[in-house]
């Protein structure tokens, strides 16, 4: 009877035993599979809300890649890349999106800036809407006339060469600061005889002037990229958390080259526009992620433009725009992504 | 399955899935082609086109030469045919051929542009001023687009090369399969040939070895479903029948056996106890002609004579039969047994009580077997007296006695065999085969005495050694006896040589 008892006894510790032992190695086996724990980094980026340009920011918080990639990332919404680009580098977010001009305009004044990666690159967004009833029919007929711009954006590029191409020079127009939100009604009101701006802006206005507004666009190729950039500091402290940001970008970029559809439909939500708004720029914009030549060949013209415009504040000299570019993180995740010569 | 069926169907699914493996490589070979023509094409609209382009660019740009914008003419062109032609139908590459190809349209366009404001000399200073902004912005346009344009081309070779690196890595992977696959077609054909085709044949063989040892308990017990497995089914059903065969066999031996011994006992019962009266008989016969022979005329002398003589013919008569009976019934003692000397006693017996007769005997010498003693001195007794007997009519008998090669009339082997050969009467081979039958004779009993037993009696001692016996002979040609004493192990046949003869003229 007591052996019964004992061989009970030991039957039972056995199984507790057993049991602990298949507790432990499933918990070790678990482990072992299980993705390690990763703590969340904060990030701000600074975006332009009225511009496509942001379009795989929005569809990697709509997607979770931010989150996957181990980010907890704030999207600060801008009107303009010039706003979103200061926000970044006067520390109101970690990285902001812009097109080159605020960029290089930051370089011309001496603000260490680094730029990350080209987002977007589209041509034919920028033009010039007039009024007709102002005796504007041609780009020639400008000459003499308000014209609303935003200081320091592509736009304001966009005018002078558009001006230069038929004869002009900005001082053959009266230029008018305007903010790109205020342009539609300011033309529409006659405040101004006629607006350099972007999509989707560009075709609002257009379409509120009706039969007495006149479009002129970029002629060719027009490119104009949208970037990813910082403060050259925060950038160079902060490469594993740009790779992290990349990587999702890169998925992002995936998901709108295999779901275009998807990828505008969270987008034009994001922007809070019309689903529409694509359509103003039918195929000529590309999401991307890359750093490529081109980036700084249109810099520097840039730069060359705002010196001989007298528009850098006295500097007449270039800066060296290839050490604003911080291609590392984007060579570390995706070296083809990189052809900048080098 | 049948082996036939299986063979042809192992090679009809090797053929399918060795057509089809090739088939694919060579798809993915084609693919390759493709692929690197694509790679081709792609690298020339870089090194032949876009390089070319720029370099006359820069040069127009810098010193404006009028051979520049000549050969920017000529590049352009070449670049425009190289382009149309339709080289990608993927939709990616496709995409970004047709982006090239419109970014050199405006390239055209751009440049163009870039000599007609570049060519302008004259106007105000603000008019120059603005032509070399807008050359600039131009400037810029054509590097950024030739930029844009090597890059996608750069992406285009790449991918290409992804195509090319993919279908080399398909065509290993097809080669391996391939490999695999011939391999498991050869394990499946090689453990099919062992299970279906090399084990029934073994388990064959080794039924067959056991039937040639009698065993007919062994089955294959093969269960495959060929024709092995028919062979195998047929061979266990034969076992079984022969099984059932030598079972019926055996009992039919040993009833014949208890009959046989039944039968010898009787013969020798009956031989035994008919001896005592026939010698009464002879006995009272003999007291009668001593006692009252005197008054007794020659007729009844001449009776009681016949009484005598058919008791002592019928008495030898038993003797032989219990003779037969003896030998049949005897324990054989196997001993090494010189033959030639039992030959040599034997002749002189014979030549002796024949000493009327010339009777020349030839024994071989050295001839010796394994044997009963006794019962080969009876075999030769038996086969030298007939020899004696037979040759009665010849002035000269000759008789041999030797070892010599014959085929056997039954196996048709040459092997050695004893002989005992004479010159004498011969018989006729059409009646052999009654030779040695009891009281079977070939000749009267006036001609030739004797009782039909001898060579009975010869043949049931040969075959109780293990031998067999036949004669050979003719009418008047003399005859031979052949034997042996063992089917499996004749004499060395060397002692055939020095024969000697032992002859006795008639005293």
């Amino acid at each position: 009877m007591k052996s019964a008892k004992c061989s009970k006894a030991v039957i039972a510790a056995s199984f507790v035993a057993i049991a602990l032992l298949a507790a432990i190695c499933w918990t070790s086996v678990a482990n072992w599979f299980a993705p390690p724990p990763q703590a969340k980094e904060k990030l701000t980026i600074a975006v332009v809300s009225t511009y496509l340009g942001s379009g795989l920011l929005y569809v990697a918080a709509a997607e979770g890649y931010f989150a996957q990639e181990g980010l907890n990332v704030t999207l600060q919404p801008y009107i303009t890349g010039r706003e979103a680009i200061n926000a970044a580098l006067y520390k109101r977010a970690d990285l902001g999106v812009g097109a080159d001009i605020p960029v290089m305009f930051a370089a011309m004044k001496g603000v260490p800036v680094s730029i990350v990666a080209t987002i977007f690159t589209a041509n034919q967004t920028h033009g010039i809407v007039a009024r007709r009833d102002r005796g504007i029919g041609s780009v020639q007929d400008i000459k003499g006339k308000r014209v609303g711009v935003a200081l320091g954006t592509d736009s304001h590029f966009v005018l002078s060469t558009m001006l230069a191409r038929h004869r002009l020079a900005l001082s053959d127009v009266r230029i008018e600061s305007l903010q790109p939100e205020a342009m539609e009604e300011a033309l529409k009101s006659g405040k101004v005889d006629a607006v350099s701006t972007w999509e989707p802006g560009l075709t609002a206005a257009s379409t509120a002037l009706g039969v007495n507004g006149v479009e002129f666009r970029t002629p060719g190729r027009f490119m104009f990229d949208f970037n990813l950039a910082g403060r050259a500091e925060w950038v160079q402290a902060n490469p594993e958390k740009i790779q992290r940001l990349l990587r999702a970008l890169l998925r992002s970029k995936r998901f709108a080259d295999e779901n275009p559809q998807a990828a505008r439909a969270i987008i034009v939500a994001a922007m809070k526009e019309d689903p529409g708004v694509f359509d103003t720029i039918g195929s000529n914009y590309r999401f991307v992620v890359q750093l490529d030549q081109s980036l700084l060949i249109m810099l520097e013209d840039q730069a060359r433009w705002a010196i001989e415009h007298k528009l850098t504040g006295g500097r007449t000299t270039m800066p060296n725009f290839f050490g604003m570019v911080a291609a590392d993180a984007l060579t570390a995740v995706n070296h083809d992504a990189v052809t900048i010569v080098r | 399955m049948q082996i036939k069926t299986q063979q042809y169907l192992g090679a009809l699914v090797s053929a399918l899935a060795i057509g089809l493996i090739a088939a694919t490589l060579i798809q993915s070979i084609r693919q390759t082609d493709r692929a690197i023509l694509r790679s081709n094409f792609a690298t020339d609209i870089i090194a032949e086109g876009i390089i070319g382009l720029q370099l006359v660019a820069v040069e127009y740009i810098v010193n404006r030469p009028e051979r520049a914008k000549l050969q920017w003419q000529l590049r352009q062109e070449s670049l425009s045919r190289l382009l149309a032609r339709e080289v990608f139908d993927e939709p990616e590459e496709e995409a970004i051929l047709n982006e090239i190809r419109q970014r050199h349209q405006y390239l055209k366009e751009t440049f163009a542009t870039l000599v007609e404001f570049g060519g302008q000399q004259g106007g105000s200073e603000q008019e120059l001023l603005l032509s070399q902004e807008v050359a600039r912005r131009l400037v810029t346009q054509i590097m950024i687009m030739t930029e844009s344009s090597v890059a996608d081309a750069t992406r285009l070779v790449r991918i290409t090369d992804e195509q090319i690196v993919e279908t080399q890595r398909r065509t290993n992977w097809l080669v391996v399969l391939l490999v695999v696959v011939i391999g498991v077609v050869i394990a499946a054909n090689f453990a099919s040939s062992l299970s279906q085709i090399l084990t029934p044949i073994r388990k064959l063989k080794e039924g067959a070895k056991a039937f040639a040892r009698s065993d007919f308990a062994y089955r294959t017990a093969l269960t495959v479903n060929n024709e092995l497995g028919s062979l195998s089914r047929a061979f266990d059903q034969m076992a079984e029948r022969q099984a059932e065969v030598l079972a019926a066999l055996e009992q039919k031996t040993a009833l014949l056996q208890e009959t046989n011994k039944e039968l010898e006992s009787f013969s020798y019962s009956v031989s035994h106890d008919l001896r005592s009266p026939l010698r009464g008989i002879d006995g009272w016969g003999l007291a009668l002609l001593e006692d009252y022979g005197e008054q007794l005329d020659v007729t009844a002398h001449e009776y009681l004579e016949r009484i005598r003589h058919e008791t002592q013919r019928m008495g030898r008569l038993i003797d032989d039969l219990l003779l037969l009976a003896r030998v049949t019934r005897s324990e054989i003692k196997h001993n090494l047994v010189d033959l030639s000397a039992v030959a040599q006693v034997v002749s002189e017996r014979l030549q002796q009580a024949q000493s009327e007769r010339r009777i020349e005997i030839s024994i071989q010498p050295g001839l010796s077997d394994q044997g009963d003693a006794h019962l080969l001195e009876i075999v030769l007794t038996n086969l030298l007296d007939n020899a004696c007997k037979f040759t009665s009519p010849r002035s000269e008998a000759r008789i041999e006695f030797g070892l010599t090669q014959a085929e056997d009339p039954v196996s048709q082997v040459l092997r050695s065999v004893y002989f005992v050969r004479d010159n004498g009467v011969g018989f006729d081979m059409a009646h052999a085969r009654k030779l040695f039958g009891a009281f079977q004779r070939m000749h009267g009993n006036s001609e030739f005495p004797g009782t039909g037993i001898g060579l009975a009696t010869v043949q049931r001692i040969v075959h109780r050694h293990g031998g067999r016996i036949w004669a050979e002979a003719a009418p008047d040609q003399g005859a031979t006896f052949y034997f042996n004493l063992s089917q499996s192990a004749p004499l060395p046949f060397a002692a055939l040589r020095f024969p000697v003869a032992s002859t006795k003229e008639p005293s």
